[in-house]
């Protein structure tokens, strides 16, 4: 331990103005974020941009001291001084980690402990949520940052390399996305992916510390995204998606709505996404147990000719599917075509995830009040509604109900009596790495009767009563639906047809 | 006299080193004694860094291997350093730190660590950061982080190129006293030196063998003495009466191999003798040339041998005579 310790007591003295710097902009993190937090609104030009140049300055700042940490023992090169030096790889590699873990994590946790605080949540309730993000953080960030520091030998390379393997990955991504066009990896891709990027990156750090093998590591890191795309198109889809979604036994059950008022307009032009048109399946759902919801997380299917002609298209695994009464599938125009004005037999396969709610909590809004799983809320009252805070991540999705005032709230007199009622919800976001661990979400209510020709507008004000319910997963479920006869141009979505202009008569 | 005084303290083995299609080194066997001063000398680009790097580790080399105090070369690392100091020329130091920065960074990885003396002997200014220093007081600084730890061997590439005088007598004073050292001798462990140099002269004062890189071939290796006993500038008198008649009249028979750079004059032959420790020069001068009439045979400088046999482009270690170029295509034809 004595070696990482005297490493590590060096390298602080060496990059004190490095870290230094990085204190202040930390300060300012934290003073200048909350400033931009609703329900303010920074009135100078200077204050809007100053977050957002502080989320891009703060991590180019890391790669500076990761870029001066590595290479102050550079591992590339034939002179350096340390190389003939009783140093041993596991202490200078322990002696670095120390080192960020001493002077960047624990400040910057201590950073966003603070913006907890000052947000009024409680920060100790959120050590767990910001490890995770401090591990999500390490891993995208930090983890390519030491890699790259250890195949180069100086700043402008690692930033160089860092815009080259941006574009690699890029260009490589757009390959990939062209390659397998709509397609939705399954749910395990992700940790799968994950932990071969993880693995593999923490190896080729570790093999060029205890190796110091240049052009060995540089060839892995090259490597590393094709192993990982190549991983990805090799992953068996089907099975995995079959695997994690068990097929539905009993209830609810998924038939075909045939009624002909379910079929899509017949006029118009095709309704293209991506290249791709949509068939909009009516569907009935029967027997689905109460105070549950499905909510479609993938679909796929297959399109066979009935009679004559024998045609067969099969569909890859693509996101979504199920919306409402509606399953949603995605095909490419000309395969549209092929089909034509046919009879096919559709069978389609799709995941979804049944959400329960929970028991419904009823909260009168006052100027500042709380919301379930810990939400910190205030009234906005200009806006016409209410904020909520949450601890790092999103709270589980939420829906809610309530009164609402027609007329702003300081015009409303007839408080606390807000007759109409009003509907909205928070949809919980993917979890992903972030710098400011202070979640803002809008609680807002909408009457489900406004539309374009009748707007109402809502007010959320002090003293209206919200009922909140959590819905929470309770089953993954995977449906069949064999459709043995149906024509596909019934229900193409279609771009409505407007009437045409009437030329002015001269 | 103890194990380790026995093995030497490097010992290399067809140890070479190859960019691709270029042969920075080929290769090479060689032995430095325990307690040597081996001068490693050569042009520049000759191999001589590259030797040294393969030595401590900082290359891998493409096929032999070298033990060095006992240990692969190839597992050289951490621990071992505390017995190996390299200073090179174009060592990376720590720009930012002061020497006396430099000196505390260094003092806990070592044992044996001890700058005092050495602090005083070579006048260091510790205030000063290293990018301030002077190349002679950066190239002190470098060795005084070598020797404060007493090392058995010290590699040093190039130490005194560009330096003044007076810095390189400070620096080499410092090495001899580390050599004299009774501590390592106590120990039975005496120390080793392995120096570079394009220097002959700044070498030649203290160095106890020697080995010739030349283009990336050790053309020799030997100690010292060994190499100024043989090598002699032979003059030889010739007979007045003889001047007038053209020189391949006044000699008979073939000219003995060992014999590099002739020059005759009228009444003069110069030579230089590559083994005059071990053949008989008078018989070999009077065999050859009858009207020999004084036979002055002077000691060489290193610089002189070296020029000698740039010139005729022989190994002096030769015994056949050949030349370097001729034992060059031998080993390209095989």
């Amino acid at each position: 331990m004595v070696q990482p310790a005297h490493i590590l007591r060096k390298d602080a003295q060496h990059l004190w103005p490095e870290l230094t710097l990085h204190t202040v902009l930390l300060i300012a993190f934290a003073w200048v974020v909350p400033l931009g937090w609703p329900p303010h609104q920074p009135t100078s030009f200077l204050f809007q941009i100053l977050p957002a140049f502080l989320h891009l300055l703060l991590p180019i700042l890391w790669l500076v001291i990761v870029s001066r940490l590595v290479h102050d023992e550079s591992l590339v090169g034939d002179q350096q001084f340390w190389l003939t030096r009783p140093y041993t790889w596991t202490s200078l590699l322990a002696s670095k980690l120390l080192f960020l873990a001493a002077f960047i994590f624990l400040p910057f946790l201590l950073m966003q402990c603070y913006l907890l605080f000052h947000a009024g949540l409680h920060p100790l309730a959120a050590i767990p949520g910001l490890l995770l993000n401090l591990l999500y953080l390490i891993l995208i960030c930090f983890l390519p940052f030491l890699v790259l520091a250890a195949v180069t030998s100086t700043f402008p390379r690692l930033a160089l390399s860092m815009i080259s393997g941006l574009i690699y990955l890029i260009v490589l991504a757009l390959l990939f996305a062209y390659f397998t066009s709509g397609q939705t990896p399954p749910p395990q891709a992700l940790p799968i992916l994950a932990t071969v990027y993880a693995v593999f990156s923490v190896a080729v750090l570790l093999f060029q510390y205890a190796r110091r093998r240049i052009l060995y590591a540089r060839v892995a890191l090259v490597a590393l995204p094709l192993v990982v795309a190549f991983l990805l198109l090799l992953l068996p889809s089907d099975q995995l998606f079959r695997q994690a979604y068990p097929l539905a036994s009993g209830s609810p059950q998924v038939s075909f709505d045939s009624n002909p008022a379910a079929q899509e307009p017949q006029r118009g032009k095709l309704f293209l996404t991506n290249d791709k048109v949509l068939v909009n399946l009516p569907i009935a759902l029967s027997g689905q147990p109460t105070n549950t919801l499905l909510e479609g997380r993938a679909v796929t299917f297959t399109i066979d000719s009935v009679g004559g002609n024998s045609q067969h298209y099969t569909a890859p695994w693509q996101s979504g599917g199920l919306n409402e009464r509606v399953l949603t599938l995605a095909l490419p125009e000309d395969v549209l075509h092929r089909f034509g004005d046919q009879s096919v037999r559709i069978h389609v396969t799709f995941a979804a995830e049944r959400l329960a709610r929970g028991t419904a909590q009823t909260v009168t809004l006052a100027d500042h009040f709380t919301a379930p799983s810990g939400g910190v809320c205030f009234m906005a009252s200009e806006a016409g509604n209410a904020v909520c805070r949450y601890a790092v991540k999103d709270p589980p999705i939420t829906q809610y109900m309530g009164g609402y005032s027609t007329v702003p709230c300081f015009e409303a007199s007839d408080a606390p009596n807000f007759r109409p009622v009003g509907s909205g919800g928070i949809n919980s976001g993917p979890e992903l790495f972030f710098l400011d661990p202070v979640v803002q979400v809008s609680v807002a209510v909408s009457n489900p009767q406004s539309n374009r020709q009748n707007q109402v507008n809502t007010f959320l004000c002090s003293g209206i009563q919200l009922s909140f319910t959590q819905l929470h997963s309770e089953a993954k479920l995977r449906f069949e639906l064999d459709v043995p006869s149906v024509q596909l141009s019934h229900y193409v979505a279609r771009v409505p047809q407007m009437p045409m202009p009437m030329a002015p008569q001269e | 006299m103890n194990a380790t005084a026995l093995t030497p303290a490097i010992q290399a083995h067809q140890l070479s080193k190859g960019y691709g299609r270029t042969q920075a080194l080929a290769p090479l066997d060689l032995i430095v004694p325990r307690g040597a001063i081996f001068a490693l000398v050569g042009h520049n680009g000759a191999g001589k860094t590259t030797l040294i790097k393969l030595l401590m580790n900082i290359l891998q080399p493409s096929s032999g291997h070298a033990d060095v105090l006992g240990e692969s070369s190839a597992t050289l690392t951490g621990e071992s350093f505390t017995r190996i100091g390299y200073v090179s020329e174009n060592q990376e130091l720590p720009e930012w730190m002061t020497v006396q920065g430099l000196l505390d960074f260094l003092r806990p990885f070592y044992p044996t660590w001890d700058d005092r003396t050495l602090i005083q002997q070579l006048d260091l200014p510790l205030d000063r950061k290293l990018k301030h220093l002077s190349r002679g007081m950066r190239m002190k600084a470098a060795l005084a982080s070598v020797l404060a730890f007493r090392p058995s061997l010290i590699l040093m590439d190039e130490p005194f190129s560009g330096l003044d005088p007076l810095v390189r007598d400070e620096l080499i004073e410092a090495l001899l006293d580390r050599m004299q050292d009774p501590s390592a001798e106590a120990l039975g462990e005496p120390t080793t030196i392995l120096i570079s140099s394009h220097d002959l002269a700044e070498i030649e004062s203290f160095a106890t063998h020697i080995g010739f890189l030349h283009q990336g071939k050790l053309l020799f290796a030997e100690p010292m003495a060994s190499l100024n006993a043989r090598f002699r500038e032979v003059t030889v008198t010739l007979a007045p009466h003889d001047a007038t008649q053209p020189q391949a009249a006044q000699t008979q028979g073939p000219r003995p191999e060992s014999w590099l750079l002739p020059e005759s004059a009228p009444s003069v032959f110069r030579f230089v003798h590559i083994h005059a420790d071990t053949e008989p020069l008078e018989e070999q001068v009077r065999t050859y040339l009858p009207s020999a009439t004084t036979i002055e045979s002077e000691p060489m400088t290193l610089r002189a041998i070296f020029l000698a046999l740039a010139k005729s482009g022989r190994t002096p270690a030769d015994p056949s005579g050949s030349s370097a170029r001729e034992t060059k295509s031998r080993k390209g034809g095989r």
